[in-house]
């Protein structure tokens, strides 16, 4: 049995292999132009994606918006501000939710979906591709590959 | 096993929380158009076997029975847990959680591990009434959640003698920027209760007051905690009489026994420092815990609890190192070793017994994510067992130190 479970143990070892996705281009967070917000820190963002604390530097209170799953913005962005991967994340909010901490960020389906809510409302964020940015929205951080 | 009287405090939280999910208009609820009722979930399937004979593998002192050797058993790891969460406003929401998994009787009935009105006024405090869990540790807020943690288990030594870690109470959490960083200071109390069992496949229920609170600093990957509990629990019918009979042999030590046993309640006192790394591929966490209790009854023991992860891609191979370790000695009631006395020696050793959890295990292990849903999990642990309720000891030299190997296959699922 000890046998068969390291034999097991090493052909997974070395089986391992790097499969993060480069990135290509770089993501930028970005607010409503009335939120009172002209930047945000790198630690800022964080806390407000993650969960940990949802308030904006003008006071506001702050409303993180996700992309859908699938969407290869939303891996990126995650890869970028915390080198998580889908997974990870995953993993990271299934602890928090099932434990009654915090939810995670309200998801809608892609970027237009979250610039269209931006610039409705005054205390959303959401992350975009560097080239969907519309004149409707101001870009408070610049997250590069 | 005799019916708890959480039991109905938790009939009360759920109705309670029934007539709230009712009596709220729908129009009440505002986030931007979300959903008003998210269905989640969560389990695992576990298959655990190990080498010695004579041993049954259980994670925690809640479980039954226990895996045995040579034998793959799918109870000891496996479990499913749905949760439904309500958005009765932007500040209001309820959430309640059931989880069936192997208890002390052996039976799968299912719990509802929380139920609870959470409030949150602002961005920076957030208030919680119902049945709620006290967690305490770093970095397992949701200990029956597989895929939110590396091992195939929360390790045995540091979280098995908490059988159910949910209070019928409330808490208070406050969240903070002081610097680059934040502080979140979180208060609980209420009731609490826990499943054993023993190796003569009897169970018992312990209820008591839990209160308590958890210091964290966070800055990016770096989350440091202080925690602090106090348990107070019930002593149990058959006490006065076991310390009624100690006291009628006239032997001082027997009677010393008995003064330290007849309280109608005990109280343990737990502190937890630890800290965790959780940056981009690697994860690494420190946990120490002791607990001082003041009775012979109660547990008496420190922890320690080192796990380190780096992930590969879609691997994450670990390692872990887990012990526990009693403070004192067990001893009897002192009375010399004649039939008649031998089951009042006996009783007060079987009492020592039922908290006792000195072993230490090693872990190898490898996390591989199928997708952002589902994991799967193997792991070896070995464990070296000095003197332990955590398991099951029928060998025919029970009670002497052993070495045992573990080895799990796990899947984990989150929907």
């Amino acid at each position: 049995m000890k046998r068969i479970a390291l034999a097991v143990l090493f052909t997974m070892l070395t089986a391992a292999v790097h499969a993060a996705e480069p990135a290509t281009a770089s993501i930028v967070v970005v607010v409503n132009p009335h939120s009172g917000v002209d930047k945000l820190t790198k630690d800022e963002i964080i806390d407000i994606f993650l969960g940990r604390y949802r308030k904006l530097p003008s006071g506001k209170m702050a409303l993180p918006i996700d992309v859908a799953e699938a969407r290869p913005e939303r891996a990126r962005f995650y890869q970028l501000l915390v080198k998580k991967s889908p997974s990870e994340m995953s993993s990271y909010w299934a602890r928090l939710v099932f434990s009654g901490q915090t939810s995670p960020p309200f998801q809608v389906p892609d970027a237009n979906t979250a610039l269209e809510l931006v610039q409705s409302s005054p205390n959303a964020i959401a992350y975009v591709d560097r080239s969907a940015v519309t004149a409707g929205v101001k870009v408070v951080f610049e997250l590069e590959p | 096993m005799r019916p708890s009287l959480r039991q109905g405090t938790c009939a009360a939280v759920i109705s309670t929380l029934a007539i709230l999910f009712s009596a709220i208009p729908r129009a009440q609820a505002q986030d931007m158009g979300a959903d008003r009722f998210t269905f989640r979930g969560f389990g695992s399937v576990g298959a655990t076997t190990h080498d010695t004979d004579g041993i049954e593998y259980r994670r925690n002192t809640g479980q039954g029975s226990g895996a045995r050797s040579g034998e793959v058993d799918f109870a000891t790891d496996s479990l499913l847990g749905l949760q439904v969460d309500a958005r009765l406003s932007s500040k209001l929401d309820v959430v309640v959680q059931g989880v069936t998994r192997q208890r002390a009787d052996d039976s799968w009935r299912p719990r509802f591990s929380q139920a609870y009105l959470r409030f949150s006024p602002g961005d920076s405090l957030v208030l919680r009434a119902g049945r709620i869990g006290y967690d305490i540790y770093l970095l397992a807020e949701s200990r029956q959640v597989g895929y939110s943690y590396l091992p195939v288990r929360p390790s045995p030594e540091f979280y098995g003698q908490i059988t159910n870690d949910d209070i019928d109470g409330l808490d208070v959490a406050w969240t903070r920027r002081i610097g680059r960083g934040l502080v979140k200071a979180r208060v609980f109390g209420g009731d609490g209760s826990g499943e054993l069992a023993f190796a003569d496949r009897s169970t018992s229920d312990t209820i008591g007051q839990v209160y308590g609170g958890t210091f964290d600093y966070i800055f990016r990957g770096w989350t440091a905690r202080v925690a602090l509990v106090q348990f107070n629990y019930d002593a149990g019918a058959d006490i006065p009489l076991l310390a009624g009979a100690l006291r009628a042999t006239g032997f001082p030590s027997a009677a010393a026994v008995a003064e330290d046993l007849d309280h109608r309640s005990y109280r343990s006192d737990g502190v937890q420092v630890g800290v965790a790394y959780d940056d981009g591929p690697m994860l690494a966490q420190v946990m120490y815990g002791a607990v001082d209790s003041d009775s012979i009854a109660g547990p008496d023991f420190d922890k320690l609890y080192a796990l380190c992860g780096y992930r590969l891609g879609k691997w994450t191979p670990f390692a872990s190192f887990a012990s526990s370790n009693d403070r004192s000695e067990i001893h009897d009631a002192g009375l010399p070793p004649i039939p008649q006395l031998a089951p009042l020696n006996g009783a007060v050793v079987q009492i020592q017994q039922a908290t006792r959890s000195t072993q230490h295990t090693g872990s190898l292990g490898l996390r591989y994510d199928l997708n952002p849903h589902i994991d799967f999990k193997f792991q070896v642990d070995r464990t070296h067992v000095r003197d332990s309720s955590l398991l099951f000891d029928y060998r025919p030299d029970a009670g002497t130190p052993f070495d045992m190997t573990v080895i799990t296959a796990a899947v984990d699922f989150v929907f």
